[in-house]
């Protein structure tokens, strides 16, 4: 019988021992984490949903071999989308550079009227802002905001402090404001 | 320092609320920095990107889909035997006695008779190397491959496959490497296409797990590319992928044994195994 961690082990009981369940349920509660994970930091809806499917279909074939006595599935899963988007930045590092570059010469002066627009050129901004940071700050970031993790979770999967985690959250926050502030002021 | 440290504990607090929904405190010892930062913390969280439930439905019904055809069931405990068993060493045994009474069924049916007048076709091997900007590839000597069957022959089946249809083979450039990110592995992988049709591959390379010989756990995978590949009858192609022994949470990994194992390939929206002909394995001191 699989066994799941901690809240999700009296859930077991629950969702039985049936392996479609089990995954469709564990699905459902990290699925959206996963996606906000990944999109903030990749600036293509079709590549972020590429990618969301590669984590979940790693994730299903590995199934078998998670142990919930050694992580969390949250962390489990979440590891296996920070590999998966390091190894997307690996294969496509030039394809991104060239992105980045793109997005600030597009960032235009005058604010557009539709609303829906500003949104994502706000959004691909503050990610090619991010993306200039460091790999361990844009991973905070998007555990934080994205994946909606504790400083508790971050810091076990990083293998930092929860008071370093803290102090990196706090400095990346007011340099990505003060780097857009710059640029929307 | 510490003054930092109290802010930026203070100010991940409120961003907790922030984040949970809640009404943050902007009172007390809280100064016009941390109450700028929560309220820029506020627009980041606004302009965080929601996935269409239309996706979310599809891509659980594909997985689950998967479960229920049984490709990719997980096992809910593994017996003694059945960790004996998934030794790489005695999947590649196991692979090779199937094969050879596979193979001596359809010899003793006549399938593999000689024709007439036998027919060699000559196909191009390509050497790939995946680096970190991209994929380079140069051609490599000639070499010649017995076609199986006749022209005009229908493609394999998939269902029906119980023979390999893709031989992997993989090196390392050591054998023992020091326990550090400064002495990276070097691995080379090789897939030759062993049917006699043409084979093409949806993602390649191919998914990659480098696995802990104590745990029979992956420690770091490397993800399938996003080329589509197709090899000639007999045709192989060569990649090298380089591990600098940090695993997926970017930690240096433990001393000990270590094996690579390739993941399932989706060929024609169907998982075939695929193992290595001889286990790949190294150590790490």
């Amino acid at each position: 019988m699989l066994s799941l961690n901690s809240g999700q082990v009296t859930e077991n009981k629950k969702i039985g021992t049936n392996t479609a369940d089990a995954f469709a349920r564990l699905y459902e509660e990290h699925f959206t984490k996963v996606y906000r994970y990944i999109s903030y930091q990749i600036d293509d809806t079709a590549i972020v949903e590429d990618l969301t499917s590669s984590v979940f279909e790693k994730a299903l074939t590995k199934f078998h071999s998670y142990d919930a006595g050694k992580a969390a599935f949250s962390t489990w899963v979440m590891s296996i989308a920070r590999n998966t988007v390091m190894d997307h930045y690996r294969i496509n590092r030039k394809e991104l550079n060239m992105k980045i570059e793109n997005i600030r010469s597009a960032v235009p002066d005058d604010p557009s009227p539709d609303d829906a627009m500003v949104k994502d050129e706000d959004i691909s901004l503050l990610r090619s802002y991010l993306s200039k940071m460091s790999k361990q700050e844009q991973d905070i970031i998007s555990f934080k905001f994205g994946a909606e993790m504790t400083n508790r979770q971050i810091a076990k999967t990083l293998g930092l402090s929860e008071s370093n985690v803290a102090v990196i959250i706090f400095r990346a926050v007011r340099k990505l404001r003060d780097q857009y502030r710059g640029v929307t002021a | 320092m510490k003054k930092e440290s109290e802010e930026a504990k203070l100010f991940s607090e409120q961003l907790d609320r922030l984040l949970a929904g809640e009404e943050i405190k902007t009172g007390g010892e809280m100064n016009d920095d941390i109450r700028q930062a929560l309220n820029f913390a506020g627009e980041i969280k606004a302009m965080r990107s929601e996935p269409s439930p239309q996706y979310q439905a599809l891509l659980k019904n594909k997985l689950l889909a998967r479960i229920h055809a049984g490709e990719a069931e997980p096992e809910q405990k593994l017996s003694w035997l059945d960790k004996f068993v998934r030794q790489p060493v005695w999947r590649t045994v196991t692979a090779v006695v199937v094969i050879a009474i596979i193979s001596g069924i359809i010899w003793a049916a006549g399938f593999f008779k000689a024709p007439q007048s036998p027919e060699v076709t000559s196909e191009r091997n390509q050497t790939m190397t995946a680096t970190d900007t991209g994929i380079a590839m140069a051609p490599a000597p000639v070499t010649s491959a017995p076609a199986l069957k006749a022209a005009g022959a229908a493609p394999p089946s998939f269902e029906a496959a119980a023979v390999p249809l893709l031989q992997a083979s993989g090196t390392t450039d050591k054998i023992v490497y020091t326990n550090s990110s400064s002495d990276p592995v070097n691995i080379t992988i090789t897939l030759e296409n062993v049917t006699g049709q043409p084979l093409s591959i949806p993602q390649y390379p191919p998914i990659l797990s480098l696995m802990q010989s104590a745990t029979m756990q992956p420690v770091y995978t490397f993800m399938a590319g996003n080329i589509a590949e197709t090899l000639a009858p007999g045709a192989s192609v060569t990649y090298s992928v380089t591990w600098d022994q940090l695993d997926a949470g970017g930690h240096l990994v433990a001393p000990g044994n270590y094996y690579l194992e390739l993941e399932d390939l989706d060929l024609q929206d169907q998982a075939i195994k695929l193992n290595f002909a001889s286990p790949v394995q190294f150590e790490i001191q």
